[in-house]
């Protein structure tokens, strides 16, 4: 008869035990909550993928084309010749490990395939086979492995999860920077039918309606309207917005979840307030209201796509440049990739600020200026009456969301106007901010709910160095500017450290902002009482 | 023998053994990291752990712990495990296996014939007793930390279209007729 295993024995909890393979024999495990559900076929189908087809990541046969082999040779071979970069990056790493314990999803799972050497090496160890002479004559010994339907789906499990956060390309000493094998190995996915829903839908979605939704443009007025009656509600001004008009100095590009999700919506409200109290003369569109770029999560070329209708409405409009919003891939795609994708835009002019007349020399290619460098200038020129005071039961901290820090290099801006508009103000450990800011662990299109524990864990060394603040000290409050971390960082912190709220910036920028009419305040942009609200002067007066 | 103070002395040892458990959880090639990276920012995993462990031998062993504290640790080190994609019994039971390790190492001591009247058993009996305790208390907290999960999924679900689902409520007030009233007036 058999016995019951002892606890040593059920749990598998050996120490020091060796794996019964190596890395490139254990293959992951598919079970719900591993991956993101598939995308429709008739979406990839609507976006020009050909091979786009039913299946299921938990069903053994993932029904791929025929030729599959052939057809990702072609691809890396094609994104090989097209991104000398990616050849640089297959050929130059030397192991070294520096990447190796910084990634956050590594931090987070211990997955040693998180390691984002390892995750190179999925890709890296096929590239080896097809393409270089050792890797041909010598096969496993050079590193090399022949491609099988399991690496397939590997790739499909490692690769989307990677947030194309770009941390450990920062310590890397030859600059190897993941993301971009993230995204061509997600776009040699694709070439074989296989992407996900939340990312895919959303592409689709932005490219025929303009917002990630796929909202008309009358419910996307509609709901702005919302906006603003809250806004009435809060200061007794009211204001309307213009929509797709054509002659303004400015159209306004934001990602489209800040109109339409908690609690994006207040720094929508935000920016609002603040273009309504300087006077900006600008317009919204529906047909580019999405500034974060899902493209470039997947493939260059749907970026490319995706970006250009921002620049095709600016250039219809007749506006002299683009201000954008609080996004975290907008601005890694408009400052390091649009003037390849689609650039030069010598249809408009470069950015000067109408209300300070500061020269925007920075976008002098893009012609597009983050709202966190707009209105740090009019608060260092005085333009702005704020009062911080209405913001004192905050004790905020900063998120530098990966992307403006690491691809813009945005970092102390946010802090100065954090700083003008609240009184109280931490900074999280060293080595958790700035350019070594951790991932709120769902971005690149990762905020899917199916993968709640996936992001949970990803973000945990986020949510770590945020807990120690608020443990030490009574950080109640942390501001960021990107949308998927407006997004991703709620449910985070509801888990990992419950009493924080999230929150973009100009939220807390609006909440301060004194405007011209305005009724006393006595509650915040979420319509929650102030603790410190304004003095009524009638009231003062008769008392 | 006063089992508690024998304990303290093979502390770090023990807590060491213990803390080998929890990290045989996750795959050797990450075990390195998580044993020599002693920064808590840099490698939360490992550190929670170790932490937990540390203060958790102290509270079985019978020293004097603060009943928050050692909550408070075993709360952070099952909310880790929780969402590592681990079996319930992996994520709790490497509690369990410290019983493997104080069984090697301390019961032999108390069953020698000069310990045998000091009582040196029971106190090793009671030692046992508090890990099941803490196995109580992390099924407890484990249960907690998934049904937060759960919980967390269905906000995000709501909260990433908010405005959508408010205008699809404003809609179909508008379309339905108001309710009737008696109030003529």
């Amino acid at each position: 008869m058999a016995k019951m295993p002892t606890p040593d024995q059920l749990l598998s909890a050996i120490p020091a035990s060796f794996p019964k393979a190596g890395w490139m024999d254990t293959k992951p495990d598919f079970h719900p909550g591993s991956y993101c559900y598939p995308a429709k076929t008739e979406t990839l189908k609507g976006l020009g993928f050909e091979n786009a087809h039913n299946w299921a990541p938990d069903n053994e046969d993932w029904e791929l084309p025929e030729n599959w082999e052939e057809i990702i040779y072609n691809s890396l071979k094609d994104a090989l010749e097209k991104h000398r970069s990616l050849k640089v990056f297959m050929d130059c790493c030397v192991r070294c490990g520096a990447c190796a314990d910084k990634c956050h999803f590594f931090i987070g799972t211990n997955d040693p395939k998180n390691m984002p050497v390892l995750r190179a090496e999925l890709l890296r160890s096929v590239y080896r086979r097809d393409f270089t002479t050792a890797g041909k004559l010598l096969g496993k010994v050079a590193g090399a492995r022949k491609l099988d339907k399991s690496i397939i789906k590997e790739w499909f499990i490692y690769f989307y999860q990677c947030t194309e956060c770009r941390r450990c390309s920062l310590f890397c000493p030859y600059g190897i920077d993941t993301a971009e094998i993230t995204v061509i190995v997600r776009q040699m996915l694709l070439d074989l039918g296989l992407g996900i829903n939340w990312i895919m839908n959303s592409v689709s979605d932005c490219n025929r309606t303009g917002n990630h939704l796929g909202i008309q443009p009358h419910s996307m007025r509609e709901i702005v309207e919302f906006l603003c009656d809250d806004i009435e509600t809060i200061t007794g001004i009211r204001i309307d917005p213009p929509w797709n008009e054509k002659g303004h100095e400015v159209i306004f590009i934001t990602p489209s979840g800040d109109y339409f999700a908690d609690p994006g919506i207040y720094t929508f409200m935000g920016y609002l307030m603040l273009f309504h109290e300087i006077g900006l003369d600008y317009t919204l569109s529906t047909y580019a209201s999405e500034g974060g770029n899902f493209g470039s999560f997947v493939s260059f070329d749907v970026a490319k796509r995706l970006n250009a209708k921002m620049y095709a409405e600016a250039e219809r409009l007749g506006v002299k440049w683009i201000l954008g919003g609080e996004c975290g891939h907008m601005w890694r795609v408009v400052n390091q990739y649009m003037a390849t994708y689609n650039g030069p835009a010598d249809f408009l002019e470069t950015p000067v600020s109408p209300i300070t007349g500061t020269v925007f020399k920075n976008a002098a290619a893009t012609k597009m200026v983050h709202i966190a460098e707009f209105t740090a200038d009019l608060i260092k020129n005085n333009k702005l009456n704020l009062r911080p005071r209405r913001n004192d039961h905050i004790i905020t901290t900063w998120h530098d969301s990966c992307n403006p820090a690491r691809a813009m290099g945005i970092l102390e801006e946010p802090r100065f106007i954090l700083k003008n508009v609240c009184n109280n103000f931490v900074e999280m450990p060293e080595h958790t901010i700035r350019e070594e800011t951790f991932c709120c662990g769902s971005g690149s299109g990762l905020n899917a709910e199916e993968i709640m524990d996936q992001r949970l864990r990803g973000g945990f060394p986020r949510a770590n160095a945020l807990r120690y603040v608020h443990d030490t000290k009574d950080v109640n409050w942390m501001a960021c500017m990107c949308a998927l971390d407006r997004a991703a960082l709620p449910p985070l912190v509801d888990y990992w450290v419950p009493g924080v709220t999230v929150s973009g910036l100009h939220e807390l920028v609006a909440n301060a902002l004194v405007m011209k009419g305005e009724i006393p305040r006595t509650m915040d942009l979420r319509q929650e009482d102030l603790p410190f609200p304004d003095e009524d002067p009638e009231a003062a007066e008769e008392a | 023998m006063d089992i508690t103070a024998y304990c303290t002395s093979k502390g770090e040892k023990l807590v060491g053994l213990w803390v080998d458990r929890f990290f045989a959880s996750y795959p050797i090639d990450s075990t390195g990291f998580m044993r020599t990276r002693r920064d808590k920012f840099a490698n939360p995993v490992g550190e929670t752990t170790r932490n937990a462990a540390a203060l958790l031998f102290d509270a079985v062993i019978g020293k004097d712990a603060d009943p928050e504290a050692v909550k408070l640790a075993l709360h952070d080190l099952i909310w880790i495990r929780a969402v590592q994609d681990m079996t319930p019994s992996q994520a709790v039971g490497a509690i369990v296996l410290l019983k493997d390790i104080l069984r090697k190492e301390v019961l032999a001591e108390c069953l020698k014939p000069e310990n045998s009247s000091s009582g040196s058993l029971k106190g090793y009996l009671d030692m046992e007793s508090r890990i099941d305790t803490l196995c109580l208390m992390a099924l407890d907290m484990y249960a907690e930390a998934r049904e937060r999960v759960y919980r967390v999924r269905i906000e995000d679900v709501k909260q990433s279209q908010s405005q959508v689902i408010r205008l699809a409520g404003l809609r179909r007030e508008r379309s339905e007729p108001l309710p009737e009233t008696d109030n003529e007036g």
